[in-house]
């Protein structure tokens, strides 16, 4: 497999504080890679970083094995074709499910038959062909998750970067959304880089794993070791 | 890419706004720059700057200060009573409570004069043996109170629609007594601070109803130094402390603002329910409070114009076909240009509120020192601008692009960073971003600033008169010529005639934000 995001010492600073020291990774295409640790330790600024929602102070961001980002270049977040799943979601509180996927389909795809037909296709796939008309105040908190998910594969990247989606979710939901966002994975052919504080959302879904802290990557290992370590932390503590 | 449409911005606010200004400022305070002078920059400020000028400089900042503080206090109580509490008839009362906004204040004085005055139909029979005078200070701030409370009141109005209603819920359950302190106040700091800035300088730049009601104001000793005494070096001298002034607030407020997050517009709207439940006494209080100032603030003016204008409508609309058709088109498109630079540039200085404080120096500035900045400034140039009708649409740009930058500027911060964010990683272009995300989210800012700017620009007659064409002359200059012919039965019918139009616009905004809801 080749790697398909690359990230090079990559700094971040916010108003004299280092968010991100020397961060570098390797994602190779087709992983499922999970971003683990502590809020504030600099996962989410990673994650824009990546995006292009973030420029940073210093170090280079490959995609697809181009330079995207670097002290001399950047390429803005339209141009890099990322599909991102904002943590608050972020859907359009004016447009219905079906405008979202226009919205999102329409920038390449011309014709609106063609449209109709692939949006009536994702909302198959997130199960809310009956919610077409809804705007996003009348759905619930699982179907506006399955709508920013839809939202994000109308767009047809194959870098999918999700930030903390199911942060306020009870257990259930995260069940059936993971199981989602898997059979996504499966069907899109998807990298998806997925950020979390939650050990128990990373060894569900993540094939390989980054461990921040205070703005570093201290390792990147499988998810079992990573869940070994923290649980003996856990005991210790206890 | 959205580099070239903000250059072009920067371009259209330094070329329009920024430059015919500092131009006649740097000509007349830098005499070595284009005038000559007898005195040096210094003598001339310490002349021009004696104790009178300076007493009534302070007389005016106090007053405006009075203003803003009643306005303000009225309009926050009537914007969380007709918003947020179980009273009826609340949407025909927040229609109504707007209406006084709509008569312009040197209007709603003149009539008040009407009832009250030296000419007032009514002294003689109702106030035969109570010394009432109006002439003083304290009347003008009651006037221009009564007339402003409104913008404030639907300034407010605006963030209390857009408030999360699990935040007030969850206060509710918490804290019932602390709901208006402690969680609504801080949330709608921004639009309370805004609408008191608005009153404020509205008050600091009006000249016409302390004129009427004998005050003098600092705006017209300025307005003074020009018409009377041709002295254009002094005007501008004496308008410097404003401009201080108007800069150092705006820049407060806007430092405030900094790093803050206030109401939100998230994917959840308000649900329209009442959330404060007031008692039977005081919902009597409450009515009594709104007929009050309906009573006082929209029966009485429209009332006395009525009387006074002795029903000669079809006589005076007739006489002033011209001037009502320049009126409504010079202010229709004076308000689609200010609300759409206004949009664009509160979008591209969201973040720069350094910089959008500097543009809100012409508040401060006279309407005569604006007047006459622009023919200065487009007199010389090789465009044919001067001369034109165009030149009043630049002079509304000049005046009221502010008041549109405010108002967006509250609406902007209102939008979550994210909402953008998802549509930009969606390769959407910039102009899709606008038209399809950006634009339906603050379409309330949108229709508040072309209804409020139509408003101001129909009623203006400061810097029209400086700028206006040959032959050309809208509404608001005729009435204000009829006045010194002392017609007051054609003033009473075309002000109330120019009341309908504002109206009529008022009626379309109601009914377009009540569809955009």
């Amino acid at each position: 497999m080749s790697e398909l995001i690359k990230l090079e010492a990559i700094k971040k600073d916010f108003n004299g504080k280092e968010v991100l020291k020397d961060a570098s990774l390797e994602i190779k295409k087709g992983e499922r890679f999970g971003i683990f640790g502590p809020s504030g330790c600099g996962k989410t600024t990673l994650l824009r970083i990546i995006a292009g929602l973030e420029k940073s102070d210093a170090g280079k961001v490959f995609l697809r094995g181009k330079e995207v980002a670097s002290e001399k270049m950047f390429a803005l977040p339209e141009q890099r074709n990322i599909s991102f799943v904002f943590q608050d979601l972020a859907l359009w509180p004016h447009m219905s499910v079906k405008d979202h996927l226009d919205f999102v389909l329409s920038e390449r795809i011309p014709e609106k038959e063609r449209r109709k037909e692939m949006i009536e296709d994702i909302l198959e796939t997130v199960n809310l062909e009956s919610k077409l008309d809804s705007k996003p105040e009348q759905l619930s908190g699982g179907e506006k998750q399955r709508l920013a998910l839809a939202r994000a594969m109308a767009q047809k990247s194959d870098i999918f970067l999700l930030d903390e989606p199911y942060s306020s979710f009870d257990l259930e939901l995260k069940e059936e959304m993971q199981k989602l966002l898997l059979k996504m994975h499966k069907k899109y052919n998807l990298t998806t880089v997925y950020v979390t504080h939650d050990i128990f959302e990373i060894l569900n879904f993540c094939s390989r794993v980054a461990r921040m802290e205070d703005g570093r990557i201290l390792e990147i290992k499988k998810p079992r070791e990573i869940l070994k370590k923290y649980v003996s932390r856990l005991i210790r503590s206890v | 890419m959205d580099s070239i449409p903000r250059y072009l911005i920067y371009i259209l606010l330094i070329f329009f706004i920024f430059f015919p200004i500092i131009y006649l400022f740097a000509s007349v305070l830098f005499p070595n720059f284009q005038l000559t002078s007898l005195y040096s920059l210094s003598d001339y400020i310490t002349f021009s700057f004696n104790s009178r000028i300076i007493e009534i400089l302070f007389r005016t900042i106090l007053m405006a200060a009075f203003t803003s503080v009643i306005a303000g206090s009225i309009g926050l109580a009537l914007a969380i009573l007709l918003e947020y509490t179980n009273l009826s008839h609340r949407k025909l009362f927040n229609f109504l409570l707007f209406i006084p906004f709509l008569i312009p204040s040197y209007i709603f004085t003149f009539s008040w004069m009407g009832f009250l005055g030296k000419r007032g139909t009514f002294t003689d029979i109702v106030f035969q043996n109570i010394p009432l005078d109006i002439y003083n200070p304290f009347a003008v701030v009651l006037f221009l109170s009564l007339s402003y409370f409104p913008i404030v009141m639907f300034i407010i109005s605006l963030g209390l629609k857009n408030v999360d209603s699990n935040l007030i819920s969850s206060a509710r359950m918490s804290n019932r007594k602390g709901l208006i302190r402690k969680i609504l106040l801080p949330l709608i700091r921004p639009h309370l601070l805004i609408a008191c800035f608005f009153v404020f300088v509205l008050t600091i730049s009006e000249y016409t109803v302390p004129a009427f009601l004998r005050v003098n104001v600092y705006s017209s000793e300025v307005f003074a130094q020009l018409a009377a005494f041709y002295d254009l070096r002094r005007a501008i001298v004496l308008s410097l402390p404003l401009v201080a002034l108007a800069l150092l607030l705006c820049g407060s407020i806007q430092f405030y603002f900094r790093n803050k997050s206030f109401t939100t517009i998230s994917s959840f709207s308000r649900k329209k329910e009442a959330f404060i439940f007031l008692s039977k006494h005081q919902k009597v209080f409450a009515y009594s409070f709104i007929l009050l100032l309906l009573l006082f603030s929209l029966l009485i003016p429209i009332g006395i114009l009525g009387v006074e204008s002795e029903m000669n409508f079809f006589g005076a609309i007739g006489s002033a076909k011209n001037q009502i058709f320049n009126s409504i088109s010079t202010s229709l498109l004076g308000a689609l240009a200010v609300t759409f630079l206004g949009f664009f540039t509160s979008y591209f200085l969201k973040k720069s509120r350094s910089l959008i404080s500097l543009i809100s120096f012409p508040l401060a500035v006279s309407s005569p020192v604006i007047g006459i900045s622009l023919i200065n400034f487009y007199n010389g140039l090789p465009i044919p601008i001067y001369g034109t009708a165009w030149m009043i649409i630049l002079s509304y740009l000049v005046k009221f692009l502010p008041f549109s930058i405010l108002i967006f500027s509250s609406f902007f911060p209102q939008v979550s960073p994210s909402i953008e964010e998802s549509a930009r990683m969606s390769r959407s272009s910039f102009s899709k971003r606008i038209y399809r995300i950006v634009l339906p989210l603050v379409k309330g800012g949108f229709l508040s600033s072309f209804a409020i700017v139509f408003i101001l620009c129909i009623g203006e007659v400061g810097v029209t008169q400086m700028v206006v064409p040959p032959g050309f002359q809208t509404i608001s200059m005729r009435i204000e010529t009829l006045m010194h012919y002392a017609n007051y039965s054609y003033v009473a019918s075309l002000s109330l005639f120019m009341m309908l139009i504002i109206f009529f616009v008022y009626l379309i905004y109601s009914w377009a934000y009540r569809k955009g809801e």
